[in-house]
């Protein structure tokens, strides 16, 4: 049965009102913020506020300068004639309990090109499979939830990439690894088993690449973070309004960090640098090194005559440190995201190598069940499976020569 | 199944019927194959040998190509990139003509079409001469609806020329056009054309 469309007319006429009269209001609410935003020079005044809130305990999360303006557009430095990139990302096939047997997948693909250079570009993959009984279940014999893999994904992908940009440090300087998604984000929340191993581990990889002279960066698509917004709402506020309680009340109705700075960002520039307030990252800068902390800015990625489309791109500190790096990250970015459309081309391809489809997991689990059967273990599928699949792809057409 | 070593092979059966089929591969091997060419498809175990034109050659387009084509910021190290790594499929569509059994040419459809993974080969001249010694495979191209048979067998017959020697090359073509001739003397449109194709430099 298809979805009944006639029944969700008056719910998609009313989805379209609702978020025309949102929109009208947004953009009021987004240009006073934009007046609020040019009258930022003042980045002391700006790290007052954000003293105040950390003395309130106010639990701000917003974004504090790094060591440029915030308002300013920075232009697109000049590209380097040589430079080495690497990008990795990762992907999995989660523990099926309808599969014959339990088992879990990762497969990272990392993708190196030489920029400046005519030279092939290379591709590595690292797939690893877990089947044992303590690889595949906690210890309530419960298979691993979804967001453990995730956590575990995260951490092998930081680990592969480290391992091959070690092991090429002497390519084409500048070294500059791309990962899809942010470098701070907390996957290793409280129901991963193993957390703190994992974290740990994330951070040994940190290190590899600040040894090897790399740049790291995290490169995040279309962001909704809010950080500036929340810094300006801050910079509205007398230190007494600087409560939880205040904080916490702000309403951005879906305005986000993006909608502020389209306006403001040519294409090929990045706003300042700046650096996300929150415990997380605390605790990067913290428990591992300060040269862990993560600073962010934001880039417009378009070409020229096409509309602004944002892209966060988060380094860690070391990178931030060094203007020279700061400068090679901006250029080869914007240049990745011209090679495509307004998208890394190296991520693209990283994520191409990895990505594990349907077919290979229809293809893995017969690979599964053959070496099952010459060991004649029983294999015993899911009804429940089985049926599904037929109903959903029972009909096919036929094709002649 | 044996593989032959002395000739190209390029690629392997994708679909196929009695009348046809079809072989997969890679873009960047795309060197050997061409319009009109004879190629040969072996089935494990069986001693017949199928014969065909090339008619097509598919390069398949997708997602990742048109945004590249749409970015118009192209590079050389990017379309190696597209060209040597990523697996461009190419398919390649050809149409039976007849076969090979004991070194003897067969001008009928075979029993049975090549498998699914059979290797597609080139022929080699040898082959060529022996199965263009006759024109009987003729038939089969013009009465072909799906293929280009006027230019494809242009093309065939320019292939079974070039096997033989210089001084015999003139004297084929012309045996050729006279069977033309004979078959197409109710459409004299279409062997004019077909003649004119063929017509020896």
């Amino acid at each position: 049965m298809t979805l009944q469309f006639e029944k969700l007319e008056d719910q998609i006429v009313q989805l379209g009102l609702t978020l025309a009269e949102r929109s009208h209001s947004a953009a009021e609410e987004l240009r006073a913020a934009a007046d609020l935003l040019s009258q930022l020079d003042d980045l002391d005044a700006i790290w007052e506020q954000i003293k105040i809130a950390r003395q309130n305990d106010a639990g701000f999360r917003g974004a504090a300068p790094f060591d440029e303006p915030i308002n300013q557009p920075i232009p697109l430095p000049e590209l380097p004639p040589r430079a080495t990139l690497f990008a990795a990302d990762g992907s999995q096939i989660y523990p099926d309990v309808h599969a014959p047997i339990p088992y879990w997948l990762t497969n990272i693909g990392v993708f190196i090109y030489h920029h400046g250079t005519d030279d092939l570009p290379e591709m590595l993959s690292e797939p690893q499979l877990f089947f044992r009984d303590e690889d595949v279940r906690l210890s309530d014999g419960q298979l691993l939830p979804n967001n453990v893999i995730n956590a575990r994904r995260t951490v092998y992908e930081m680990q592969f990439l480290a391992r091959v940009v070690t092991e090429r440090q002497t390519s084409a300087p500048p070294l500059v690894a791309f990962c899809d998604g942010p470098l701070l984000h907390m996957p290793f929340g409280k129901e991963i088993p193993d957390a703190r191993q994992l974290e740990a581990d994330y951070h040994e990889a940190f290190d590899f690449f600040m040894d090897a002279g790399a740049a790291l960066l995290g490169y995040v698509d279309r962001p909704t973070s809010r950080f500036v917004l929340y810094t300006l709402y801050l910079m509205t506020l007398t230190p007494e309004e600087i409560t939880v309680a205040n904080l916490g009340a702000l309403r951005l109705d879906g305005m986000t960090d993006a909608d502020l700075y389209k306006p403001l960002l040519p294409p090929g520039a990045r706003s300042g640098m700046m650096v996300q307030q929150s415990p997380l990252n605390k605790d990067y800068k913290d428990r591992f090194s300060p040269a862990h902390e993560i600073v962010f800015f934001y880039l417009n990625t378009a070409a020229h005559g096409q509309a602004p489309y944002l892209a966060r791109v988060e380094i860690p500190q070391w990178v931030a440190r060094d203007k020279a790096m700061v400068n090679a990250v901006h250029a080869l970015v914007y240049d990745q995201c011209q090679i495509i459309d307004r998208y890394p081309y190296v991520l693209t391809r990283a994520d191409e190598i990895a990505v594990v489809q349907p077919t290979d997991k229809r293809a893995l689990d017969e690979r599964i069940a053959i070496e099952l059967l010459r060991h004649s273990q029983p294999i015993e599928t899911s009804q429940k499976l089985s049926l599904k699949w037929t109903a959903r792809h029972g009909r096919r057409q036929h094709e002649g020569v | 199944m044996e593989l032959l070593t002395d000739v190209p092979m390029i690629g392997r059966v994708l679909r196929a019927s009695t009348t046809g089929f079809e072989c997969g591969t890679r873009s960047s091997d795309l060197s050997e194959p061409r319009f009109g060419a004879f190629v040969q498809a072996r089935r494990r175990n069986d001693s017949t040998i199928i014969i065909g034109l090339i008619y097509a050659i598919r390069v398949d387009d997708d997602p990742l190509v048109r945004q590249l084509i749409m970015a118009n910021n192209l590079n050389a190290a990017t379309i190696r990139d597209q060209r040597e790594n990523r697996m461009v499929p190419v398919e390649i569509s050809v149409i039976t003509v007849g076969g090979m059994e004991d070194n003897m040419p067969i001008y009928t459809l075979p029993p049975r079409p090549p498998l699914s993974l059979d290797p597609v080969y080139l022929c080699d001249d040898e082959m060529v001469y022996t199965f263009t010694e006759r024109f009987d495979f003729f038939r089969l191209v013009l009465q072909a609806a799906q293929v280009p048979s006027e230019e494809l067998l242009a093309a065939a017959l320019r292939f079974a020329a070039a096997v033989r020697p210089r001084n015999e090359q003139a004297d084929y073509l012309i045996r050729a056009g006279r069977r033309l001739a004979q078959l197409l003397s109710a459409d004299l449109p279409r062997l004019h054309h077909l003649l004119r194709l063929i017509r020896p430099t």
